[in-house]
C-alpha cells in the first residue's frame, strides 16, 4: 500500500533526523575543551557517585588564598567502580589532584581524565569516547 | 514547598539515593521504562491507527479496546512506575531545563485526551461495534494521542541532550 509506504518513510525520517540533531549526546566535545587541559589540586567537599554521570567536587586554593569550588565529571558507578574508583576511595578532606579538560562554557567545571590521591595511586578515569583521555594510559599499581 | 523542593527531597530520600547511587538498579530500570513502551505506547499507536483509519479497518473499535487494553494498562503502569523511580534518582536537574516539565505537560494532554475519548465514546455501542465508523472527533482523539504520546517519547530522550548538570 503505498500510503503505509509514505507513512513508514516519514516516521523514519523524523526518528532519523531526531537522531542526527542528537548526535551529541553528552559527548566530550558538546560541553569539554578539548584545547583546555587543565590540572588542579585540592580538597575534596563532595563526591556524587551517581547515575548516568558521576560528579567530584573539590575546594581548591587560589594565588589571592580564597577558596575556589571545582566540578568534574566522570563516568556512571559501575564504570568507576571497574576502574577501582568507589565512595570510600575519595571521602572528604581527601587531597586529590585531577587531571582533564574544562568546560566550554568557561565556568569552574570540567571532565576528568584521572585523578591522583596524596599518597601517589592514580585513578584514570577518562571514559567518553571522543575524549583525548581515552588513549592508552600508563598502568596504576 | 515547591516543586524544586520536591524533587530535591526525592534525590535525597533512601530510595533517591540507592537507585542513583546503585551499579545495576538504574540501568536495569531504565531498561524497563524503555521495554515497557512496547505495551504502552506500542500498542495506543495501533489504537490510534484504527481511530484515523489507517490500520486494521475490518477490526472494530470496541473489540480491539475490550482486547487491548489490560496489555495497555499493564504497559503504562510499568512506564509509569519506572518513570517515578528514574524521577527520584535523578532529581532536581530535571528541572535544570524546561524539557521535562513540558513532556508532564503533554503527558497530562494525552491523559486529558484518553478520558475525553472514553467519556465520549467509552459507551457508544454504535461506534464500538462498527455501526457508526469513521467519526471524526473519534479521529481527532486518535491524532491527539497519537501526537502527544510521540511528542512524550521524543521529549523523553532530549532530557540527556539538554542535559542541566551544569
Amino acid at each position: 500500500m503505498p500510503y503505509n509506504k509514505l507513512l513508514q518513510l516519514a516516521l523514519v525520517g523524523i526518528v532519523s533526523s531526531f537522531s542526527i540533531n542528537s548526535s551529541a549526546h553528552h559527548a566530550f566535545s558538546a560541553e569539554f575543551d578539548a584545547n583546555q587541559p587543565i590540572e588542579l589540586k585540592g580538597v575534596v567537599s563532595k563526591l556524587e557517585l551517581v547515575n548516568p554521570h558521576s560528579w567530584l567536587y573539590f575546594d581548591v586554593s587560589t594565588e589571592n588564598g580564597e577558596k575556589a569550588t571545582w566540578g568534574f565529571e566522570f563516568g556512571s558507578p559501575f564504570s568507576l567502580k571497574q576502574k577501582g574508583l568507589t565512595k570510600s576511595t575519595l571521602p572528604i578532606g581527601t587531597e586529590v589532584t585531577v587531571k582533564g579538560y574544562r568546560a566550554k562554557n568557561g565556568l569552574n567545571f570540567g571532565y576528568a581524565v584521572s585523578v591522583t590521591l596524596a599518597d601517589g595511586k592514580s585513578f584514570v578515569t577518562g571514559g567518553a569516547p571522543d575524549a583525548p583521555a581515552a588513549q592508552p594510559a600508563p598502568s596504576t599499581p | 514547598m515547591n516543586l524544586h523542593d520536591l524533587f530535591q527531597a526525592m534525590y535525597e530520600s533512601c530510595l533517591g539515593t540507592a537507585l542513583a547511587e546503585s551499579l545495576y538498579v538504574y540501568p536495569l530500570v531504565e531498561g524497563i521504562h524503555l521495554l515497557s513502551l512496547a505495551f504502552s505506547f506500542g500498542l495506543i499507536v495501533l489504537v490510534d491507527f484504527r481511530l484515523l483509519g489507517i490500520a486494521l479497518p475490518s477490526l472494530p473499535v470496541g473489540e480491539m479496546l475490550k482486547q487491548l487494553r489490560p496489555w495497555m494498562i499493564g504497559g503504562f503502569t510499568a512506564t509509569f512506575v519506572t518513570g517515578i523511580l528514574l524521577m527520584f534518582a535523578l532529581g532536581p536537574k530535571l528541572l535544570a531545563t524546561f524539557i521535562f516539565p513540558l513532556k508532564l505537560l503533554v503527558i497530562l494532554l494525552a491523559a486529558l485526551n484518553a478520558i475525553w475519548f472514553e467519556w465520549k465514546f467509552g459507551r457508544d455501542q454504535d461506534y464500538l461495534t462498527g455501526r457508526k465508523d469513521p467519526v471524526v472527533s473519534a479521529k481527532i482523539a486518535g491524532a491527539i494521542s497519537l501526537a502527544s504520546w510521540s511528542t512524550v517519547v521524543v521529549l523523553g530522550r532530549l532530557i540527556p541532550y539538554f542535559d542541566g548538570s551544569f
